[in-house]
This record gives C-alpha cells, structure tokens and sequence, in this order.
C-alpha cells in the first residue's frame, strides 16, 4: 500500500468514526483499570501483603542503623521513599496482574489496544502505590519521628508523581517479562535502576518540603519522568505487546 | 463465480525458535466451511489455529485471514481480530473474577450491546457469583462458551471444544459452531476425537509431521 | 574475498595496538598534575572508557531503534553486540573511576561522587538487559523485547551526564563535553595524551564489536541450519508397548 493511499485513507475516515474509536479506547482503559482494581481488592496483594512487608523494613532498619533518635529523625522520610521505590516493585509486578496465554490471546482478539491495556494497568498500579504510600507515611512518622510541620501539600503532590512514575514503569517493565519463568527475578533489576531519577527527586522535594521550603524544582524533574515514561510507554505498548504471544 | 474465501494459506510455513513447525500449507476456508482438523501431538494443529487467529504470523509463504496479512496495518489488524473467536487448550478466565464479572469484562472491552443472560444459556446462572478459581474445567468451557452466546464470529477456532464439557453441554459446541456457519462464518475443530465432531463438519484435514493433507472421505 | 577482510582485520588490529602503545606512551610521558600527583594519569583511561561506553551504549540504541522499525536480525545483532561491548568499558569505566577516587581522595567509594553512582546504576540496569536477553529462547520475541529494553535505559544516559550538574557535588565538572560548548580547558599535551587515549579506546572497541557481531551472526547461522531439519512432529512416535517398563515378562527389572 503506497503511502498516497494511505493518507487518503486516513481523509476518509469520518470524525465520527474517529470519535467512536476514542470512545472505544477510553472505555477500555477504564474496564481495564476496573478489573486491575477489583482483582487486587479481592486478593489484598498490596494492602495485606506487600505493605506489612515494607513496613517491617521500616521496622528493621534502625536495628542495622542505630536507634540514635537524632538519626532516625534525620533519614525517616529518605527510608520511606526508599522502601516504596523497592517494595512498590512488588506491586507493579504482583502476580494476580499478571495473565495467562489464554487470557493474553482472548485480550488481543476481544481488539483491546494495547496502549488501552497499558494505560489501564499502569494507572491502576499508580492508585495502588498511592494508597500504599498513603498507609506507610504514618507507619514512618510514628518510628522515625520526623520535624513535623511540613509542606503537606507539597508532599501529597510528590507522592502522587512518584506512584505515577512507578507505575508506569512497573507496568513496561512487567510487559518486557511476561511468560518469562524467571519474571519476579527479573523486573526488580530492570526497573529499579530506572527508579533512581525518581528516588532522587522525591527525597530531595521531600527534604525541601520537610524544612519548609517548595520543592517545585523536584516536582518538576517527577512530572519530567512521568511524561518522559508516558511518551515511551504509549510508543512501545504495541511493539511489545506483538512480542508476547 | 467462487466466493470469496475467508482464509487463505499458500505455501506457509511458521518456524519458532530455529524449529520448524509447519511447512507447505496451502489451505482455503469458504465461508459455510466447517473443518475438522486431527491428527497425532506435536503435528503442528495448534499452531496452524493460531495461524488462523492472527495470533501468530507465518516465517515463510501467506497467510490471509478475513483479508489481513503480514502488510495489514495495526489498527485494521485488530479490527480483524475482533471477528475471531478462539477457544483454546486452556481456558482463558481470570481466576480472581466470578463467573460473571468474566463473561462481563470481554463483552464490556469488545463494546458488545447487552443481549440475554448467557450464563443462564450455559446453565450457570446459580454458580454466577463464584471466583473461576474455584469453578472446574468443565464451568470454565462453559464460560467460554457464554462468551460466544453475546456474539457471532466471522471465524471460529476450537482446539478440542469437548474436553471437559459434560454431556448435556456438549450441544453447546454444536450450537454456537452451527450458529456460525449460519451467518456466513467458518469453524475450525480441533479433536483428537472424531466421533464426536464427525456430525458437524462439512470438510477434514489431517495434519500430520508440520504437513497439512485433505481427507477425502 | 574472504582473505581480503581478514587482511583489513589484521590491519586494524595492528592499528589499535599501536594507538594503545602510543597513548599508553604519551600517558607515561606527560607530567604528573600538580595536586593530585600521577594519580591524575588515571584520566587517561578513564575519560576515554567512559567516552567509548556511551559510544558503543549508543550505538546500541540505535541498532534497537533501527530494529524496532524494520524488524531486522542483524539489527538485534548489532544491538546487543553494541551492549554487550559497551557494559564492558562501563566497568573499565567504574574501576578506573574507583581507584582515581582512592588515590586522590582516599575512598574508593566516594559518596559525593554523583556520576559514580549514575555509573553504577546503568551498569546494573544493563546487568538486566544481559539476563533478559538470556531468559527468553524465542529469536525474535528476544529481539522485539530487548530493543524495547534498550530504548528505555537510554533515557538513562543523559540523566547519567547531567546528574553532576543536577547534585552540584565535589565531584570535578565535566571537562570535555561541557554544556555550554566544547571550550578546552587542558594545555595541548594533555589534550593530545587523551586524544590519542580515546582514539585507541574507540578502536579497541570497534575491534570487539565486530568480532562480537561475527559470533552473532554464526549463532544465528548455526540455529538456521540445525532449526529447518524435518518439523518437529516427526519427533513424536507412537508409544512402544510391551518393552521391559511396560509389562510383559521382564517386568521387575533385569534382575527380577
């Protein structure tokens, strides 16, 4: 097909057909999110597995570190960022968000989009590693005893590029291992090397916020990540997506 | 003149992995066709099934599949897809999601109109709030089978429909392959179990060491 | 025809081995640097590591860009031989970097040191490229996954180089490629000891990219041959009944 023809194709094409597309995809993206949602509120892989085991690191690290109270106060929020980069690996890849061959190949002949089901997923991960922030932060405060009177806002808007980024990331790295035998060995290698921008930027904005003082600068470097991830994640869904089957 | 068939092999052949699979397929389905394939394990069935779905693309000759081929573009590709219907070795269900909830979401993500309870069709309404975790390999076909009820594939690909339906649900199978045919489709079987598919199909292919033969009967 | 390259082969080795001598002669020759001692001839090797890593990372990117467009074996061949060659100068690049941080500072894990760290971190997230590429068997679900891989750890590499600026550490600006233009700020013979530093880099890692991708391109070769032999169904024979595991008279074993 020469590339005339193609663009003549492409004229055709009717606004409202094109509307009916964007409608399509929009819905999948939500069912998918749906379904991600619905399968982890029944088996509780983040909230009752995954979040007690980050808080035990939590709980562990000043019996490596010292208990001195001066030190703890000094690195809390660094260990809770920390712990969420490492263990929140756990949440982008957990088990039950990963399907089976039957269900990939149902999926691709139901014609989801690929960068639907990516969106889908990636979001869903992103309100799970929210929600799981969301419940380690107190875990923290009451171990580490930080300087209180912080930025709140400006905190809830690092964790929300944090879990956006994560998320995003997990779930590309989640499609680079699908079918693999050795998956839960490899996606924490490969994403979390890839995590260090967003360690970077948020224990800086947080430490900016803790004293008092905007971190807009590091909230800018996380919304940085999250497009630079969203752009190569909406490119590659369908090329990877051909590589799973 | 000849209709326009809906698949069309010419010289295919599919290698994976440095291993040959198939090799020399020349195969076209009519619409109206229903295929009976068999033969021995490892002959190559399920791979030329999932040549037939698009899900896998042939490394040598053609492969056409309802006027898609290697040059279609994505988005007409997955158009495509979305009139093949395939029922494979193991069932696709999400074990997390009741009976339902899985019949739902394909429907949902295919954007199908809402049609009559499938689910009392299949005769699982009773069992609708069950995880498939729980459901046996039998409840799951029959989830797929539901899934077929809420529409009707242009190509129809079973790889042995019986395993594990039971005999009164087995008229599933015959219901929804007729319901096809009807409509202008096509239906592929795969069994190594010809009794049982013998009433339905129209024509029989024997594949036999990655070669696909005509039987003659 | 085939002696020909292999002459062009000889050639170019001979070449590399005299830009090796030849920096490693200049690099013996130039003066020790006034506060760090000869300790800063380190800089010989290292920059010119580091220089030849993203060079051959590079390359790597762009054979999988190239992949990821036309689908083409010998692009994943060039992808992943580029890779592979380019993890190797990147721990020429780390253990240069450690024993200069020893030396001067007296660490040899210097905390401060931003662009050690960066270092490190793409070397391990190419640590996970090599093991996805080993884990999955299929030639070109291998091919299309990694070239993806590939493409998101290059986003890596300029946060890599600006992270010096970005932690405004202890650790020495970057000399060569600054952002605000390529001013030199090395008197002559320094510039020509690392020129030629590079140079012999550059095409030492030439000479192994291309021995690499001759190894790749005879894997490939030899699985194309050994692959398309009968189809594997020929494979599948019908059970042999009646042997001695399944019944008949010498059930119980030879010795029975």
């Amino acid at each position: 097909m020469t590339a005339e023809q193609n663009g003549a194709e492409q004229k055709d094409r009717s606004p409202s057909r094109r509307a009916v597309l964007r409608r399509t995809f929009w819905r999948q993206t939500w069912w998918v999110i749906r379904k991600e949602l619905r399968v982890e509120l029944r088996g509780g892989e983040t909230l009752w597995m995954a979040a007690p085991f980050a808080a035990m690191a939590l709980l562990l690290a000043p019996l490596a570190l010292g208990t001195d109270t001066a030190l703890l106060r000094r690195i809390g929020p660094g260990m809770l960022w920390l712990v969420v980069v490492l263990f929140g690996m756990t949440v982008t890849v957990r088990p039950t968000s990963i399907e089976s061959r039957p269900v990939r190949d149902l999926l691709t002949l139901s014609g989801l989009d690929p960068v639907a089901a990516f969106l889908g997923r990636s979001g869903a991960s992103a309100a799970l590693l929210f929600v799981f922030t969301l419940v380690l932060t107190p875990v923290m405060i009451v171990l580490y005893g930080p300087d209180s009177a912080p930025l709140w806002g400006c905190l809830l808007w690092l964790a929300v590029g944090a879990a956006v980024a994560l998320g995003l990331l997990g779930t590309l790295v989640a499609a680079l291992v699908t079918g693999l035998r050795s998956r839960t060995a490899l996606a924490p290698i490969m994403s979390v090397p890839l995590a260090a921008p967003v360690l970077i930027a948020v224990v800086n904005g947080t430490e900016n916020a803790l004293n008092g003082q905007p971190a807009t600068i590091w909230l800018l470097m996380l919304a940085a990540v999250d497009l630079i991830l969203l752009i190569a994640g909406v490119m590659l869904a369908a090329p990877l997506d051909e590589t799973t089957r | 003149m000849a209709s326009h068939p809906l698949v069309r092999f010419e010289d295919a052949g599919y290698a994976a992995a440095g291993t040959l699979i198939l090799r020399g397929v020349n195969l076209t389905i009519e619409p109206g066709d229903i295929l009976g394939v068999s033969g021995p394990n490892g002959a190559g069935k399920t791979t030329l099934l999932r040549l037939t779905a698009t899900l896998h693309r042939p490394t040598s000759g053609v492969c056409s599949v309802l006027d898609a081929d290697a040059d279609t573009r994505p988005e007409e590709l997955a158009a495509v897809r979305r009139k093949i219907a395939m029922v494979g070795h193991f069932p696709a269900v999400w074990p997390e999601l009741t009976l339902r909830e899985n019949v739902e979401l394909v429907s949902r993500l295919r954007g199908d109109p809402p049609s009559e309870d499938p689910l009392r069709t299949v005769g699982l309404e009773a069992l609708e709030r069950w995880k498939a975790s729980r459901a046996s390999l039998g409840m799951k076909r029959r989830v797929e089978f539901a899934r077929l009820l809420t529409w009707t594939p242009r190509l129809l690909l079973l790889d042995e429909p019986h395993a594990g339906l039971d005999a009164a649900a087995a008229p599933l199978v015959d219901e929804v392959v007729g319901r096809v045919a009807a409509n202008g489709g096509a239906a592929v079987l795969v069994s190594h179990d010809p009794g049982r598919v013998t009433p339905l199909i129209t024509r029989r292919i024997l594949v036999s060491a990655g070669e696909v033969s005509e039987e003659i009967r | 025809m085939k002696t020909k390259i292999d002459i062009l082969q000889r050639l170019f080795f001979l070449i590399t081995a005299a830009a090796v001598v030849w920096g490693l002669y200049l690099a013996a020759r130039a003066p020790g640097e006034a506060t760090q001692g000869d300790a800063a001839k380190l800089l010989f090797v290292h920059v010119p590591a580091a220089i030849t890593a993203y060079l051959a990372l590079g390359v790597g990117l762009l054979a999988a860009l190239w992949y990821l467009i036309r689908r083409s074996p010998a692009a994943d061949r060039m992808s992943s031989s580029a890779i592979e060659v380019g993890v190797i100068f990147t721990v020429v690049t780390l253990v240069s970097g450690m024993i200069w941080g020893r030396a001067v500072w007296g660490l040899w894990w210097d905390w401060n040191d931003a662009r050690l760290m960066s270092t490190a971190i793409m070397f391990f997230y190419y640590m996970g490229y090599l093991a996805l590429r080993r884990s999955i068997i299929d030639p070109e679900a291998r091919a299309g996954r990694c070239a993806v891989l590939a493409v998101i750890g290059f986003i890596q590499i300029p946060i890599v180089h600006y992270s010096v600026l970005w932690f405004r550490t202890l650790h020495q600006g970057p000399t060569i490629l600054r952002p605000d233009g390529f001013r030199s700020t090395m008197d002559e013979e320094f510039a020509l000891s690392l020129a030629v530093g590079i140079m012999a880099f550059v095409a030492a890692m030439t000479l192994m990219l291309t021995s690499r991708l001759t190894l790749s391109r005879l894997q490939d070769a030899r699985n194309d041959l050994s692959g398309l032999g009968p189809p594997v169904g020929r494979g599948v024979t019908a059970p042999f009944m009646g042997g001695p595991t399944m019944g008949g008279p010498t059930m119980g074993g030879p010795n029975g």
